[in-house]
Parts: C-alpha cells; sequence; structure tokens
C-alpha cells in the first residue's frame, strides 16, 4: 500500500502538471470542435497563421512585449541586486525600513497602488505610454530581485573580492572577473523572474497603458472575450514559450545545492 | 551567533549572511540601496499615499466638483453590495488556496526529496510551470473544466454526465472553484521550488546524522526537517495567500461578474464612467492592502511563537 502510494500521487501530479496544455493545444489547431467530440473531426494552421501573420496583433504584441520585459529585467537585475548585496552584506541606516519597503510590494496588490499613482502618472506624460507600462512594471519585478540576489549574497564569501583587490585588481576587474561570476546563477534567475513576471502583466499594463499599448495579456484577453478558441489556444502557445525558453537557460540554478530561490524563502 | 545562522534559515526581515562578522559599514552602501529604495518610494509608497489621499476624496477629477475631503468613500465601499459579496469570495479562494496549495506542495516535495529513481525529470516538471503565465493558466483551467470543457468530453462519452449541461458547473461559478483550482495549478509548483531548495540546503548533512543515529523518517521529520524547511514554507504561504487575495487575472477569467473579487471589483469602480465610484474604488484598493498587511503581520506572530516552542 505504501509503495504504491508515492508513484500514484507523484503521477497524478506529473498528468495535472500537463493535462490544461492539451485543451490549449488541441484548440490551437481544430478547425471548430463542437461538444460531444472527444477530438476534433478537423485540424487547421488557422490559429497558428493568423498568430504569425507579420502585421496581426499577436506579432505586435510579441514585439511590445519583448521590448517592455527585457527592459524592465534588465533594469529591475541590475537595481535589485545592488539593492540585495546591500542587505546581505552591509549595515547601514534605517535598513529596517529598507526591508518593509522591499517586502511590501510583495504582499500588497500591485493594482492597488497602482491605481493611486495614475493620477501622477497622467500628470506627468506616463499614461498611455511604453515608459509608463515600464515604471509600473518595476513595481511587482524589482522586490523578486532584492529578495533572491540578497539571498545569493547572504552565502557570498567577500574574501574572495578582497584578495583581487590586494592583488592589484582595480574595481572595475574585480566586479567583472570575481563578483560577477560567482553571482551569475542568481542573477540569471533574477532576470527569469522579472522578464517573466513583466511578460505576463495584465491588470497594471491595461491600467497605465491603456488602448495605447497593447502588450501580449492584452491580445489574448482580447481573444478570450471573443469566441474563437482556436486564436486563444495558438495565442496562449505563443504566450508560454519566451518564458520557457528562458528557464531552459535558468532551469539549473532555480533549485540546486546553491539554488537561487532560496533568498524568496527569507520573505 | 554565526553558528546559528549556518543551522537556522533565514526569517522575514533578517536575511542573515554567513559572511557576516562584523557587517562592514560603508559610506558607499547609499549607492547601492537608492536606485532602488527611489523606485519603490515614488512608484509603490507614493501610489499607496496617492491611494488614500483620493480615498478621502483630495485630487477630485470631477470637474468644477468642490472637494469633499472624509471617510464617505470608505462608507459607501462597505454599504455596496457587491463590495460585501467579493470580500466573501475573495477571503474564501485565498484561504483555500492557499491552505491546500501549502499541504498538497508539502506532501510533494516531500516525496520528490525521498524519490531516487526520476527524481530531476520530476524537478524538472515541477519547474515547467513556474514560468507559465497565470493567463495561460486560467485559460487551460477554463478549457480543461468548463461545461464543454475536455473532461466534460470524456465524462459525457463514457456516460457518467449526460450532455454539456450535466457536467457540474466548475467554472465562472459563484463559489470560485475555477479559481481555486487555477491557483493550485500554479502556486503547487511555486511552493514546491521554494522546500525543494530549502531541502537540498545544509539540513541533508543534519538527517544524514539523524539518520545514522538510528531516527526513523517520521522522527527525522517531524524533529529535523519540517523545522528546518519552515522559514520557507511560511515565506511561501505569505506570497501565495497575498497573491490570491489580490490577483485580477484570474478571477476575471474564472470568475463571475457578480460576485467577484474584490480586486475585479475595485477595477470595475474605478473604470466606471461614473467618476464619482473612484473614492470608492481608491477605498477598496486602501482596504485591501491594509487587510493584507494586517493578515500577514498576524499570522507571522503566531507562527513565530508557534515556532519557537
Amino acid at each position: 500500500m505504501k509503495v504504491i502510494f508515492r508513484p500514484l500521487f507523484l503521477g497524478l501530479f506529473v498528468f495535472s502538471v500537463f493535462f490544461p496544455f492539451l485543451s490549449i493545444i488541441i484548440w490551437s489547431i481544430a478547425a471548430g470542435w463542437r461538444f460531444p467530440d472527444l477530438l476534433p473531426e478537423r485540424y487547421s494552421m488557422r490559429g497558428y497563421s493568423i498568430a504569425f501573420d507579420p502585421n496581426g496583433d499577436i506579432v505586435r504584441g510579441v514585439i511590445t512585449s519583448t521590448i517592455i520585459a527585457l527592459i524592465v529585467g534588465v533594469i529591475a537585475t541590475v537595481i535589485g541586486s545592488a539593492a540585495g548585496r546591500a542587505i546581505a552584506m552591509y549595515n547601514f541606516k534605517m535598513k529596517k525600513a529598507f526591508q518593509f519597503l522591499v517586502l511590501a510590494p510583495l504582499i500588497v496588490p500591485g493594482l492597488a497602488v497602482t491605481m493611486g499613482i495614475q493620477i501622477l502618472f497622467i500628470k506627468y506624460g506616463l499614461s498611455d505610454t511604453v515608459r509608463g507600462v515600464i515604471l509600473a512594471h518595476l513595481i511587482p519585478t524589482v522586490p523578486y530581485v532584492v529578495m533572491i540576489m540578497s539571498g545569493t549574497f547572504a552565502n557570498f564569501d567577500r574574501s574572495y573580492e578582497e584578495q583581487g583587490q590586494v592583488l592589484g585588481a582595480s574595481r572595475l576587474t574585480v566586479m567583472r572577473k570575481v563578483t560577477l561570476p560567482m553571482v551569475l546563477p542568481g542573477l540569471a534567475v533574477s532576470f527569469l523572474f522579472a522578464f517573466v513576471i513583466s511578460w505576463s502583466e495584465y491588470i497594471l499594463t491595461l491600467l497605465v497603458g491603456g488602448a495605447a499599448v497593447k502588450t501580449l495579456p492584452m491580445v489574448l484577453f482580447a481573444f478570450l472575450r471573443g469566441s474563437d478558441l482556436t486564436l486563444v489556444g495558438a495565442a496562449s502557445i505563443v504566450f508560454m514559450i519566451p518564458p520557457l525558453i528562458l528557464l531552459r537557460f535558468t532551469s539549473k540554478h532555480l533549485v540546486g545545492r546553491t539554488s537561487s530561490v532560496t533568498g524568496l524563502g527569507s520573505v | 551567533m554565526t553558528n546559528k545562522n549556518i543551522t537556522a534559515p533565514t526569517s522575514m526581515f533578517k536575511v542573515k549572511s554567513r559572511a557576516s562578522k562584523g557587517k562592514l559599514k560603508e559610506r558607499n552602501v547609499i549607492w547601492l540601496v537608492l536606485p532602488t529604495a527611489l523606485v519603490l518610494t515614488t512608484l509603490f509608497a507614493g501610489g499607496f499615499i496617492f491611494g488614500i489621499l483620493q480615498s478621502l476624496g483630495f485630487f477630485s477629477v470631477i470637474a468644477g466638483d468642490e472637494e469633499k475631503i472624509g471617510f464617505e468613500a470608505y462608507l459607501n465601499a462597505f454599504q455596496n453590495e457587491t463590495v460585501r459579496a467579493g470580500i466573501i469570495l475573495t477571503f474564501r479562494v485565498a484561504i483555500l488556496s492557499t491552505f491546500f496549495s501549502t499541504i498538497i506542495a508539502l506532501a510533494i516535495s516531500l516525496m520528490i526529496s525521498r524519490t531516487k529513481r526520476f527524481q530531476s525529470a520530476l524537478i524538472a516538471i515541477t519547474q515547467f510551470n513556474i514560468p507559465i503565465p497565470h493567463v495561460v493558466a486560467a485559460t487551460g483551467i477554463l478549457l480543461t473544466f468548463s461545461q464543454s470543457g475536455i473532461i466534460s468530453r470524456l465524462t459525457n462519452h463514457f456516460g457518467i454526465t449526460d450532455g454539456s449541461s450535466g457536467f457540474p458547473i466548475v467554472t465562472n461559478d459563484p463559489f470560485g472553484y475555477g479559481i481555486i483550482m487555477s491557483y493550485l495549478w500554479k502556486e503547487v509548483p511555486f511552493l514546491c521550488i521554494l522546500i525543494l531548495s530549502a531541502l537540498r540546503g545544509p539540513v541533508t548533512n543534519l538527517d544524514e546524522t539523524a539518520k545514522t543515529l538510528g531516527a526513523s523518517y517520521r522522527f527525522r521529520l517531524r524533529k529535523v526537517i519540517l523545522p528546518y524547511i519552515f522559514p520557507s514554507i511560511l515565506s511561501g504561504t505569505i506570497i501565495v495567500f497575498a497573491f490570491s487575495f489580490g490577483s485580477y487575472e484570474v478571477p476575471y477569467i474564472l470568475g463571475q461578474p457578480y460576485p467577484s473579487t474584490v480586486s475585479v471589483v475595485a477595477y470595475q469602480l474605478y473604470t466606471n464612467r461614473d467618476l464619482a465610484n473612484r473614492p470608492t474604488a481608491m477605498a477598496l484598493a486602501t482596504i485591501t492592502s491594509v487587510v493584507i498587511g494586517l493578515l500577514v503581520y498576524a499570522y507571522m506572530k503566531l507562527t513565530q511563537q508557534e515556532g519557537r516552542k
């Protein structure tokens, strides 16, 4: 009984991870799929030909989303890892207050604060712009980076940097040749999280970007309001490919002996 | 102190460092902190404060309207039937999602950690849906569990249910089953990653020692493993609760127009044509933030006492 239980439970887990994708995939290649049919009668690539139409909403959405998520990912990773290092390795005035400021956005919904700041965004011309959307996306992304990187720097042995300096390397060289390679896994995971959060964000983009900034989630929501499930399926597939590609390059750092997500465990 | 840092995992507000023997004070730290401080102060704290001010009636967007300062918006929010129904639904969804995702994730992580074969494959599968956007997760749940979804087709085919209307309504339902399923699907792997990371830490050596000394798995679980991964579970549950309480996308796709979660109601009020609803939306946003903050604080206090025992 006990011997069977674990494989059964884990098998069920694996099954439920993949099962929801089945309907998405089938819908994306179905040429209509009436109710009682277990499988569509006919298949078509209509969904994907619309999805990959260079002038179509999806391709334009992919471009807009990629630009925004890349910029957000880079900014969040750079400024957040600096803050993570500060928290893990130094004492400074108002450190407690700063940590609170970093943790609070992980808990308070982004929608609540963005509704509040919207009035200033309108006043300073940031509403309905890509710049405004990038700023809004920093709210949920930066705290994740700070947490991940403070975990990374907590296990960082400072003496390596000191040795480099003693041996006459400039601060920049030490940073490039010693610090960066050592924290690279943390940086990779930070970028993954920041990129994926920005890439997936819908409500902040809608609030700040309005109809002017059409990221991929906006396009997918528009399809969801319609009734063309083939388009919904194809757009969903396109939507999840880039995050999965990113995961491919960072997965070995997600759970490992020197895991980078342990920082999140210290929230 | 240093010794304790190595054995005890980190807890809220205390990111401890192994290399922290007398943390160095440096003038340059300000440059490390400043960009993040600046961004979060203006955007996050600023948004929060401006939200409160607007909920109190400042910065009225209605042209020619005399600014009426007061708590009227808060009274409006609590008297609003949609808001009240939303609060009940939101609490139900957030509590059930957090509770079940924690239990399931804990069970799966412990099982994965004890599995020798397929362990790396199982971890890879767990990681697989971390980067899947919530919108896609909700879409997948919708297409799978709706009355014309794939499960309904299967049960209809095998004669378990009769037609699409014979299948129970578990998406866009008043209880929130669909929303909860979508959160579980996303949050169980997220928590698994946190727990598995903690399980791979120094606890393996402790566990090995206890095993050598003849402790049973049950005993090690209670006395060694669980206490060690407890802080990670705690942080995870806080993030999951806060997220499932305040998220918009999932309840929008898998919920009903009424009752809907607080976030959906707040956004509807905010974008309502009648601009008089804006302060009410701000009041609701403020209430949500404060409630989540207080709950997390209370939860931390409670569990910290529990952890000390």
